[in-house]
């Protein structure tokens, strides 16, 4: 094969991963944009009052197995309750945490990044001390713990969260900045008198907004999956709230009789996620020409 | 290279110091340590007694002052229910945790390397689309559904694993692959990406134009400086499978730190969540520390950069 060869094979396969990439990034925004109006219209789309418990209707399986029934289209749980109105609710919880949680430690961590990056010499050995030493502890654990004496709500979850999980932002923020910092347009800038916080937010931060972007994504995903493990936990969402992670621990009880139960909410999460990172990644390759990582 | 040691030692020490305040601090800021221990139905009087034989009344400074002192002599305190030393509740179950997550980090690279290499020398192939995918939905997938599949499938309708307890090495065989499983697609995806741009190097060109075979080239030339963000990966994600741990082993029901730390978060036993934290926080410090160290024992490179 001659070398021009090379360069047009290796294009080709260059375009079908970016093509490949480009409709993991719609896949993911559409299913994004699809939860997003579900939870918005919840009250429209439910069939049931997703709190409303029914004794003698309890553990229905879904309306397409042995014994389901029309009304209850995923069935109902161990108190009777709609299976389908509580994913759909349930939807409410994941994104409130996600979106939330996200702008919350994207504020801190790109706060933190910015001046890390931008000043450098010693304002930056410290910002890098304290990205470490959150770096150090288990987010995890402390989140659990926090929350235990705290006492479990959306809002504890939230705050929490949102306090904990910057330190991604930092580290990107802070690197992307040392890049730019030195750049002609910010130089000039400095030269023409303009004040720190204005070139960071007016020079800066419109050129690392790709970086903060494809982190967002990440750092929701990464939120909606920390409040069902907390919730699956019991230390997180109090019941009877419908989270998915809290409806996985519900129905773990009865795995073995209802699988359904844990497969439903947890497959729910699994789609979400999945759709979450997939933007992120296509939102990191379409702003990258090499299109690679 | 002795500097280059010293200087991160200290930086290390002082991490840790500041972690175990910040912990401290967070858990008795949080909330109200004496009500929880007393209970829902405890007066007001008992929840203070408690709260002066327990030493909660005293300034926080000073409690943390007293704890950093015996921490640092070994003593953890005792657990407010076990009536017994944190460290030995912690020695008895440290060996099945480690083991664990030793294991998983063991399965997760054996995994990981190959498979991330592999994608790097052939983009766009069919492996290399596996990898991606697979790094993809391990993301995806939270540690807890995936254990509860595992034993609803493996343990219940095949019936060829035990899914609960630490008896049997086989016991471990479906905790450690789902740890091993949340710690994957990260591994993969920098094993690809980082033997992807070192493949791209002039002196791997070099070494191919001297007619040295592709795998020798990999082994020889290109492993060298690709493993260098690997190594330090690895010490990260040992720190948070340790984590982890508490997901797994409450799920698995094995009893190792992680269920205890649960259990102790539970009922409010707040020596042993720090000995925790703190345990935690330092095993996480010195695997990187001694990433650190071992990157900059392969590139001289680095010791430079950094002095």
């Amino acid at each position: 094969m001659t070398g021009l060869d090379t360069t047009v094979t290796a294009n080709r396969f260059l375009r079908v991963r970016r093509g490949l990439r480009h409709a993991g990034f719609v896949l993911g925004a559409a299913v994004l944009l699809l939860t997003i109006a579900v939870a918005l219209l919840a009250p429209l789309l439910a069939p049931h009052d997703p709190l409303a418990q029914n004794l003698s209707i309890r553990l229905l399986p879904p309306a397409w197995m042995e014994g389901g029934r029309p009304d209850h289209l995923l069935g109902t749980d161990h108190l009777g309750r709609d299976y389908l109105s509580r994913l759909i609710y349930g939807s409410r919880i994941s994104l409130i945490v996600g979106f939330s949680t996200m702008l919350i430690s994207g504020v801190i961590g790109s706060t933190l990044g910015f001046i890390g990056g931008y000043f450098g010499g010693r304002v930056d050995s410290f910002v890098t001390y304290i990205i470490n030493c959150r770096l150090s502890m288990p987010g995890l654990l402390v989140a659990l713990a926090v929350i235990s004496l705290v006492g479990g709500s959306l809002f504890t979850m939230i705050m929490v969260l949102g306090l904990l999980f910057w330190d991604r932002y930092a580290v990107v923020v802070r690197t992307a900045t040392q890049q730019i910092r030195n750049a002609d347009f910010v130089s000039a800038a400095r030269v023409a008198g303009a004040s720190a916080p204005w070139i960071i937010w007016n020079e800066i931060r419109p050129n690392v907004l790709h970086h903060i972007l494809v982190i967002a994504t990440l750092e929701m995903a990464m939120a909606i999956l920390s409040e069902a493990s907390l919730s699956f936990l019991g230390l997180g969402i109090p019941a009877p709230t419908p989270s998915w992670g809290l409806m996985i621990a519900e129905g773990r009880q009865h795995l073995f009789a209802k699988p359904f139960l844990v497969w439903i909410p947890g497959i729910a999460i699994f789609i979400l996620v999945l759709a979450t990172n997939l933007l992120g990644d296509g939102l990191r390759d379409l702003s990258q020409p090499e299109g690679r990582r | 290279m002795a500097a280059y040691v010293r200087s991160k030692v200290i930086v290390s020490l002082l991490v840790l110091f500041t972690v175990s305040l910040v912990g401290f601090a967070l858990l008795h800021l949080s909330g109200d340590l004496a009500a929880t221990l007393a209970g829902e139905n405890a007066s007001a009087e008992q929840i203070a007694e408690l709260r002066h034989t327990m030493g909660l009344d005293r300034p926080l400074l000073a409690q943390y002052a007293s704890w950093l002192a015996d921490a640092a002599r070994g003593d953890f305190g005792l657990s407010f229910f076990a009536r017994e030393s944190v460290l030995t509740m912690f020695l008895a179950r440290i060996g099945t945790t480690a083991i664990l997550a030793v294991s998983a980090l063991i399965l997760a690279i054996a995994v990981s390397l190959p498979l991330g290499m592999l994608a790097a020398v052939r983009p766009n192939s069919w492996l290399d689309w596996m990898v991606s995918g697979v790094a993809l939905s391990g993301q995806a997938l939270p540690g807890f559904f995936l254990a509860l599949m595992m034993i609803s499938f493996f343990g219940v309708t095949l019936r060829w694993l035990p899914i609960s307890g630490s008896a049997t090495p086989l016991h471990y065989v479906m905790p450690v692959v789902v740890l091993a499983i949340g710690a994957i697609p990260a591994l993969m995806r920098l094993t690809r990406s980082g033997m992807m741009e070192v493949l791209e190097q002039d002196y791997i060109r070099t070494a191919r134009s001297k007619g040295i075979s592709s795998l020798r080239v990999m082994w020889k030339h290109a492993m060298r400086n690709a493993i260098l963000p690997i190594i330090s990966l690895s010490a990260v994600q040992l720190g948070t499978l340790l984590g982890g741990s508490v997901i797994v082993e409450s799920v698995f029901a094995i009893d190792g730190i992680g269920l205890l730390t649960y259990r102790s978060i539970q009922r409010g036993d707040f020596p042993v969540v720090q000995a925790m934290l703190m345990f935690v926080s330092a095993s996480y410090i010195i695997l990187t520390l001694l990433a650190d160290v071992i990157n900059a024992w392969l590139d001289p490179r680095l010791r430079q950069k950094s002095q």
